[in-house]
C-alpha cells in the first residue's frame, strides 16, 4: 500500500515565512541574540552528532534538522520567536509541557538528533519535568530551555513572571545529565562546547540551560563552529584523521606542539612523532624535562617572547595536548598561536576542551577527546603513511 | 463471550499493519495494557514484518507514547500509529496540535470505559473499594471537535482491518476508536507479581517491613 502524500505543515525553506520573522526583524540586527544563538546551535550540533537515528525509514528531504517543542510564555516569548524564524528548526507548540518533552524524546531517538524544548518559567518549568526521566532512561538527547525571573526584578509587579514566586535555577535540577545556569552571554560559547560533548555521548545527554529572562535578547558572542568540533576516537578513517591530514598539508612552517601535564608517560611516542615532522615542540610546567630542548611556557606574560617566534615560525597548524591553551599561553587567549594556524586540541576529560573553548573561539578548532597515548599513537600512523 | 472486539486481535492487526507500511509508518505503545498487548502480537511477527515500534517500559509515563508520536512525526514528516488505552487519551490529547501541524497520527484507542491495569491490580490483591475508582465513563472518541479530524469507531472484530487501512490511508490525523471486551485481560501475570512483590507480598496488607 502506498502512503498519500505528507501534508507538509511548514513553509518551505526557501520560501518567504510569514512569522514574526519579516525582513526588517532579520536584518534589525548584526549579530545575533542569546535566544537566536541557542535555537541555532542545535540544529548545528545535531549535524556533527555521531548518534545514530533508529528510524530507518524514509524521511523526506524536507524534514526538519530539529524540532522545538513547547507551550508558550511570556518569559519564553523570545525563543518561539527565534525558533519559527530558523529556516531549519520546526516548532511544535503543544497543549501540555510534559507533552512537548515526551514529543522531543521520540524525535531524537527516531532522528539521532538532538531536540529542544521550550518551558515556562513557573509552573512551565515544573510541568516539563514529569517527563525528563523518561528522557534520560531511552537514551535521547534534549536542549530544555528554562527562562527564570532574575532576583533583582522578581516582584516588580506581582504577577506571575515577575511575581516573587518565580522558581529557583536550580528546581529539578538533579533529573538532568548537565545544568547550565546562566549568568552572562558570554558563557555562551563554553555552554556551546559543553553541550557538543554531551549530545555526542553514545547515551545522549539531557540538559537544562536556564537563562535569565533580561538576557535573551541581549547580543551573543560568536560561537565555535559546532562543524570544525569533530569529538571521536582517532583511529584510522576518522573525521578526526582526515581533517589532520588536511591541516598537515597546509603550507606554513612545521607543525607546533603544546604539551601539557597530560602528556606526562608519552614522551618517546612524542618525540618521534615530533621528529618526523621537524615540529616546534613548547611545554607547560607542568611538562616540564618531557622531551629535550623544548621551549618552556611559565604562563605569564613573560611567554610574549615565545609567541613572537610562534608568530615569526608561522606554523600550518598546532596540536595542544595535555593542557588548555588558556594554561599554556597565561592569558586565557590563542595569541600564542597566528590566527590562521588551526588547532588540534586532545584530551581525555570533555571538561579539558569545554575550558579551552575561550581561548580558542578565534582560530579554527579540532577537538579530539581521547586517550594521549592513543591519540599520538593514531597520529604517528598517519604521519609514517602519508 | 461478548460482540466486542477481542484486543489481541486488534494489537495483532495494528502492529501489522505498522510492520507492512514499516519504511513510511511507526508504532507507538502506550505504557498501559496497549503495551502488553501489542508486545505479545509483536513476538508473534517475523522479522521482515517487524515494525519500528516504541514503548517506554521502565520508567512508563501515560501518555508517553501519545506524545512521542507527535514528536516522531514532526521530526520525520512519516506516519505513526499509536496504540493507546482511554485513560491515557483522557489524560493527553494530541488532537489539536496534530490537527494543526498536519501530522499523520493514526490512534487505535482500547476503549473499554476503564484503567486496565490498575482495576486488574487492585482486583488482584481483592481491594474492591481502590478498583471501583479504577472505572471511567462511556466515552465516544469519535467526537472530536473538529470535521478535518479523521473518526471511526468499530464495535465488532470483523471492522479491524477495515478500520485499521481506514485510519492509515487518511491524510492526516484519525481517531481509531476500537470498543473492546472488557472481559479479556491482558498479558500482564509478571506485572502483577512485581506488584505483589512490591506492596510487600500480594495478599493486599501492610508487610511487617512496611512503613506505617
Amino acid at each position: 500500500m502506498k502512503d498519500p502524500p505528507m501534508a507538509t505543515a511548514q513553509t518551505p525553506t526557501t520560501a518567504p515565512r510569514d512569522s514574526l520573522a519579516t525582513a526588517e526583524h532579520q536584518s534589525s540586527r548584526k549579530r545575533p541574540t542569546l535566544a537566536e544563538r541557542q535555537i541555532d546551535l542545535i540544529p548545528a550540533l545535531g549535524d556533527a552528532s555521531p548518534r545514530a537515528a533508529r528510524w530507518s525509514g524514509e524521511i523526506p528531504h524536507d524534514a526538519p534538522a530539529c524540532c522545538a517543542f513547547g507551550l508558550i510564555s511570556a518569559a519564553s516569548v523570545h525563543w518561539f520567536e527565534a525558533a519559527v524564524a530558523h529556516p531549519r528548526v520546526r516548532v511544535v507548540d503543544v497543549s501540555l509541557e510534559a507533552m512537548g518533552a515526551f514529543a522531543a524524546i521520540e524525535a531524537s531517538i527516531a532522528t539521532g538528533r538532538p531536540q529542544i524544548v521550550i518551558c515556562g518559567s513557573g509552573p512551565g518549568t515544573l510541568g516539563v519535568q514529569w517527563a525528563i526521566p523518561a528522557a534520560r532512561g531511552q537514551g535521547a538527547s534534549l536542549l530544555v530551555l528554562t527562562p527564570r525571573t532574575p532576583p533583582e526584578l522578581a516582584g516588580t509587579t506581582q504577577i506571575q513572571e515577575s511575581s516573587f514566586f518565580s522558581l529557583p535555577p536550580t528546581v529539578g535540577a538533579e533529573l538532568f545529565d548537565a545544568n547550565f545556569i546562566l549568568t552572562s552571554v558570554l558563557e555562551m560559547p563554553r555552554i556551546a562546547v559543553a553541550l557538543r560533548h554531551l549530545f555526542a555521548r553514545p547515551q545522549g545527554g539531557v540538559a537544562q540551560l536556564s537563562v535569565p529572562t533580561n538576557l535573551l535578547d541581549r547580543r551573543c558572542p560568536k560561537l565555535l563552529d559546532p562543524s570544525a568540533l569533530e569529538i571521536a576516537p582517532p583511529a584510522p578513517g576518522t573525521r578526526a584523521l582526515a581533517r589532520i591530514a588536511e591541516w598537515l598539508a597546509l603550507p606554513g612552517g612545521p607543525p607546533a606542539f603544546i604539551l601539557g601535564g597530560g602528556c606526562t608517560g608519552h614522551g618517546r611516542e612524542l618525540g618521534n612523532v615530533i621528529k618526523r615532522l621537524g615540529a616546534v615542540h613548547l611545554t607547560t610546567p607542568g611538562a616540564l624535562g618531557l622531551l629535550p630542548n623544548s621551549l618552556g611556557l611559565i604562563g605569564t606574560s613573560a611567554d610574549a617572547d615565545v609567541a613572537a617566534l610562534l608568530h615569526v615560525a608561522r606554523p600550518r597548524c598546532a596540536f595542544v595536548i595535555g593542557t588548555r591553551l588558556g594554561t599554556a599561553s597565561g592569558g586565557n587567549d590563542a595569541a600564542l598561536l597566528p590566527k590562521d594556524c588551526p588547532i588540534v586540541h586532545v584530551d581525555a576529560e570533555p571538561s579539558g576542551s569545554v575550558g579551552n573553548a575561550p581561548a580558542t573561539r578565534t582560530h579554527r578548532l579540532l577537538s579530539v577527546q581521547s586517550d594521549v597515548g592513543e591519540f599520538v599513537a593514531a597520529l604517528n600512523a598517519l604521519v609514517v603513511r602519508q | 463471550m461478548t460482540d466486542r472486539i477481542n484486543p489481541y486481535r486488534l494489537a495483532a492487526a495494528t502492529v501489522l499493519a505498522a510492520g507492512l507500511r514499516r519504511s513510511t509508518t511507526a508504532l507507538f505503545a502506550e505504557s498501559s495494557s496497549a503495551m502488553f498487548f501489542s508486545t505479545n502480537a509483536l513476538a508473534a511477527l517475523t522479522g521482515e514484518r517487524h515494525p519500528y515500534a516504541r514503548a517506554s517500559m521502565h520508567y512508563g509515563s501515560m501518555g508517553h507514547a501519545i506524545a512521542g508520536a507527535i514528536g516522531f512525526c514532526a521530526a520525520t514528516r512519516q506516519r505513526a500509529i499509536v496504540f493507546t488505552g482511554d485513560g491515557s487519551l483522557h489524560l493527553m490529547n494530541p488532537l489539536p496540535t496534530a490537527l494543526k501541524h498536519r501530522l499523520q497520527l493514526a490512534i487505535v484507542v482500547l476503549n473499554d470505559a476503564r484503567l486496565s491495569l490498575p482495576f486488574r491490580g487492585s482486583g488482584s490483591i481483592g481491594a474492591k473499594g481502590a478498583q471501583s475508582t479504577t472505572s471511567l465513563p462511556a466515552w465516544d472518541f469519535t467526537q472530536v471537535g473538529n470535521a478535518d479530524v479523521g473518526r471511526r469507531r468499530i464495535t465488532r472484530n470483523a471492522e479491524v482491518e477495515a478500520g485499521l487501512d481506514e485510519a492509515l490511508a487518511f491524510n492526516g490525523c484519525f481517531v481509531l476508536d476500537a470498543l473492546t471486551d472488557p472481559a479479556v485481560a491482558p498479558p500482564i501475570r509478571s506485572r502483577l507479581q512485581s506488584v505483589n512483590t512490591m506492596l510487600g507480598g500480594g495478599s493486599g496488607r501492610r508487610s511487617a517491613t512496611a512503613p506505617a
